[in-house]
């Protein structure tokens, strides 16, 4: 299988707090993903610098067979690589129409700004209602609708997602979760951030346990050597499920 | 008395049409960088000079207006290279706004000594774009001053579409309001902030090519206008460029009634007592923007 993304060996962290340390890992093209694991131990941190905010100290990020690591922010979505933070704000005193529009910054998407905003608004019919509102206004399910949207509009070749349901009513998660595996049949790539194992297990065909900044274990999905219920005893297992 | 009030009126919007255009670049660099450009009002100067510069090399058969444009290039040229040299190197650290307190003044001084060392301390005037005196019933006013009461709205609303409606407006906007967010979707936000510093100084360059039609040209000339932007920009509410646009013909029409009833001499005074009463009560601004406190 062609490899999409391979992470090699990455360490990087914040001032003199080293979080990530010596991470590898790969994600081929026809693939989702799920990374899980304990926070604080550098999940974010591995997005924040796979999309290009942090500077690793050493190690390796290629895309598509492209050496990405240490590029800029902007180089990296024109590339396609597009990173759905986690609560991410947007433009509190920007319409939910202008943040869509803003979404298709990157070149290669402003041509596709039509057709993608037309998709984005069918998948997420709330948003096209709220066109005139302030982003600041939305609600948190909403912001999190819009945070998706604006990656969609980008044009993606890759989405990473950010605990994309984090912080949901249980009735607007699925609503999510049901939007984000309709993005996946679409044939998007996506690697996945989630504390919501379940919702990994029916996305992504592999799962990383990530554990003290580097990736501790790997589940094959559907393999019957590791299931729900192993992965609920081993790290989850006081979260009350 | 009719004509008393038409006077205080046309003055009014004549100073309200200069603050506009100087207030407006103020506001507009706070809003994207969160810093005040102390170095903005001098940019006015530079503007005139160079204007005049370019007037005086193309020799007195060419319409000033060429000029006027040419200098404008020059200066967005010159607001760009203010922000790479003065403020670029400061980004991220954790007290950028004071440090540039600091390299803004350094600029403004630099500035204002190198027009002083350059063109000299006499008072020089820039040709009128067009020429003669209009009078129509009670109201008599200057061509130029005209130009400056209908060019200044244009030009405004030709920001407000900018930055509202078109790609590069709205990613100056999003820079302003979430840096990370503006990163992530791809938009090179140090560019956007020399994009916003070159617009404001051409923006305030302008004010000063067309004030130098009607008033003689100083080294200094860009203080006051500075002073009155930064009242403009409180008055009208930090973070908010459409604020400051109204609030600039607000404080203009102000200044003109002060002039006529307190005198030249109170005036300034008033228009900073104005401006304390409304941090007090009003601290968001008489057009209540929100403080940008996302940045």
């Amino acid at each position: 299988m062609h490899t999409l993304l391979e992470v090699e060996g990455l360490t990087a962290g914040y001032g003199d707090h080293q979080v990530l340390n010596g991470l590898s890992f790969t994600m081929g093209e026809d693939e989702n993903i799920g990374l899980f694991g304990p926070n604080g131990h550098g999940k974010t941190t591995l997005f924040e610098t796979i999309s290009g905010l942090i500077k690793p100290a050493s190690g390796k990020v290629s895309f598509d067979g492209r050496d990405i690591t240490g590029r800029s922010p902007r180089d990296i979505v024109e590339i396609g690589l597009i990173h759905v933070s986690q609560g991410n704000r947007l433009f509190s005193d920007m319409m939910v129409g202008e943040v869509l529009a803003l979404g298709a910054y990157p070149r290669r998407a402003r041509a596709r700004m039509r057709q993608n905003l037309d998709m984005v608004e069918a998948l997420f019919p709330r948003l096209a209602e709220r066109r005139r509102q302030k982003c600041g206004t939305l609600s948190g399910g909403e912001r999190q609708m819009l945070n998706l949207a604006v990656g969609l509009m980008a044009c993606p070749r890759l989405l990473i997602l950010d605990e994309p349901t984090l912080g949901l009513s249980p009735r607007l998660k699925d609503e999510l979760a049901a939007a984000i595996a309709r993005i996946a049949e679409g044939g998007m790539p996506l690697l996945v951030v989630e504390q919501d194992i379940d919702f990994l297990l029916r996305l992504t065909s592999r799962l990383y346990l990530v554990n003290h900044g580097v990736v501790a274990r790997t589940i094959e999905v559907g393999s019957d050597s590791f299931g729900h219920a192993d992965v609920m005893k081993e790290y989850f297992g006081m979260t009350g499920h | 008395m009719a004509d008393i009030i038409v006077s205080i009126l046309v003055s009014g919007l004549v100073l309200g049409s200069l603050y506009a255009l100087m207030a407006s670049g103020l506001s507009m660099v706070w809003t994207t960088l969160g810093i005040f450009n102390f170095a903005h009002g001098v940019s006015m100067t530079v503007g005139a000079y160079v204007a005049y510069e370019i007037a005086q090399r193309l020799g007195p058969d060419l319409w000033v207006g060429y000029s006027i444009l040419l200098a404008l290039v020059v200066m967005a040229a010159v607001g760009a290279a203010f922000e790479y040299l003065l403020i670029r190197p400061f980004y991220g650290r954790d007290d950028m706004v004071l440090v540039t307190i600091m390299t803004t003044l350094a600029g403004l001084t630099f500035l204002e000594n190198g027009v002083l060392t350059i063109w000299g301390p006499r008072l020089k005037q820039l040709e009128p774009l067009i020429p003669g005196n209009i009078s129509y019933g009670l109201v008599n006013i200057s061509r130029q001053e005209l130009i400056i009461v209908l060019v200044a709205p244009v030009i405004l609303l030709a920001l407000f579409l900018v930055l509202n409606h078109t790609q590069i407006g709205r990613a100056i906007r999003a820079v302003g309001q979430n840096q990370k967010s503006a990163q992530l979707i791809g938009i090179p936000v140090t560019r956007m902030f020399l994009v916003s510093f070159g617009l404001a100084a051409a923006l305030a360059g302008l004010a000063g090519m067309l004030l130098a039609g009607v008033r003689l040209m100083t080294p200094t000339m860009g203080a006051d206008p500075l002073m009155k932007a930064l009242i403009v920009v409180i008055f009208g509410g930090l973070g908010s460029i459409g604020g400051s646009i109204g609030a600039a013909y607000v404080i203009g029409f102000l200044e003109a009634i002060l002039i006529f009833t307190v005198g030249i001499y109170w005036t300034p005074s008033m228009l900073f007592l104005l401006m304390v009463l409304v941090l007090l009560f009003r601290p968001q601004g008489l057009f209540g923007a929100k403080n940008p406190s996302s940045l």
